[in-house]
């Protein structure tokens, strides 16, 4: 589980990152820290319970992995691969994910509200019961996917396929899509506001 | 503190089995049993766990209806708004009450709206909110007053916890006070 252990810092209420007494604003050493972060990330494939919020990671493979009630929320996540991957009760949120490969990847209950996505894979992966409400997602594809339950709300979309995915019961009420391809997908069974239902 | 959620599939619900992580307490409490299914039950007892404690966020079917097979089993009692569910007599609790189990401390906080019995329970820094705060949604209404009733418990019983604070909801997927005050449609007129 998420615990939270407050950042060290007297005037911060943020929380302090796995195996630190600070949060990301007040890391004291930084290039040294995200090395031994990188290190331990590599070396383990079950990754649970982890803070590192508000870290930035470039060029990282973390395919194969099985995280678990990690918080990602407002870190940087740059052309990093997490194909094949297990993601459990994860939070993205705000995190912004540029040129990430999420591919054959199983994401289950995870948030992913109020990130930003650009240029994503999330290919032939079980996206269930997720939360993108607020996502501002760009050139990214989800095509192949199981999307069940997911909730998109309030979000924006620009030129994202969801091509041949089951969007049973995915929810994108109050969505801006501009050049959403829903080619093979079962709208029909998803909650999308009428106008754009019908388009 | 260890929290398993559990989806319930009849109904589309979530159920929360929370133990604490010390080691040595194996007393439990469940937060809307909508189901008591074989993966539920392996969940408890492969983390040698008891039921002491169920709570109700509020007396819908989706949230309850694995109550009656969970007391065959364990002999757990039950907290909720309302002094009887189903055919089970409660510990009927109210704004502010706090259960404990444990090392674990709830706070219990009235929000109705979505029911006259809605409660929402608060450990550490997470949010059991039931139906009347979910990942981009709030509860269902019957009339206006009642929408009025959700949102000003939401706005001032649940966000001045903060924006960090973990939402676990009845329905969907897990979200934050901070994610819902900015992007959920019912509460951005705020």
């Amino acid at each position: 589980m998420l615990t939270f252990t407050i950042c060290s810092n007297s005037s911060c209420s943020q929380s302090a990152l796995f195996n630190n007494t600070n949060c990301a604003s007040h890391l004291k050493d930084k290039d040294n820290y995200l090395e031994e972060i990188k290190t331990f990330l590599n070396a383990h494939s079950n990754i649970s319970s982890i803070n590192l919020a508000g870290m930035t990671f470039s060029d990282l493979d973390l395919s194969n992995k099985n995280f678990s009630f990690c918080n990602f929320s407002h870190t940087q996540f740059n052309n990093c691969n997490f194909q094949k991957s297990k993601f459990y009760g994860v939070f993205f949120d705000f995190t912004q994910l540029i040129q990430c490969n999420f591919s054959f990847s199983n994401i289950v209950w995870t948030a992913f509200s109020g990130a930003k996505i650009q240029n994503c894979q999330f290919i032939e992966s079980d996206i269930l019961r997720c939360g993108f409400i607020g996502v501002k997602a760009q050139n990214s594809k989800f095509n192949n996917s199981n999307l069940y339950s997911s909730r998109f709300i309030n979000s924006h979309l620009s030129h994202v396929e969801f091509v041949d995915c089951n969007i049973l019961r995915t929810n994108y009420e109050h969505a801006t899509l501009t050049d959403v391809n829903f080619k093979y997908s079962n709208k029909e069974e998803a909650y999308i506001d009428e106008e754009i239902k019908n388009k | 503190m260890k929290v398993f959620p559990h989806f319930v599939i009849v109904g589309f619900s979530n159920s929360y089995l929370i133990a604490s992580d010390n080691g040595h307490d194996h007393d439990a409490v469940i937060i809307d049993p909508g189901i008591f299914d074989s993966k539920l039950l392996k969940m408890i007892e492969d983390n040698k766990l008891y039921i002491k404690k169920i709570l109700v966020t509020h007396a819908h079917k989706a949230h309850i209806d694995g109550i009656t097979t969970l007391l065959k089993i364990y002999d757990a009692k039950i907290y909720a708004f309302r002094d009887k569910i189903l055919e089970f007599k409660t510990i009927s609790v109210k704004q502010n009450k706090t259960i404990e189990c444990g090392p674990l401390c709830f706070k219990v906080i009235e929000t109705p709206g979505h029911s006259r019995d809605s409660l929402v329970f608060k450990i550490d820094n997470y949010l059991f909110t039931g139906d009347i705060l979910t990942s981009g949604k709030i509860g269902s209404y019957v009339h206006e007053s009642a929408r009025n009733l959700i949102l000003s418990s939401i706005r001032e019983k649940l966000f001045p916890f903060g924006d960090e604070t973990i939402v676990f909801p009845g329905h969907g997927p897990p979200t934050k006070l901070g994610i819902e005050r900015l992007y959920n449609p019912a509460l951005q007129k705020f």
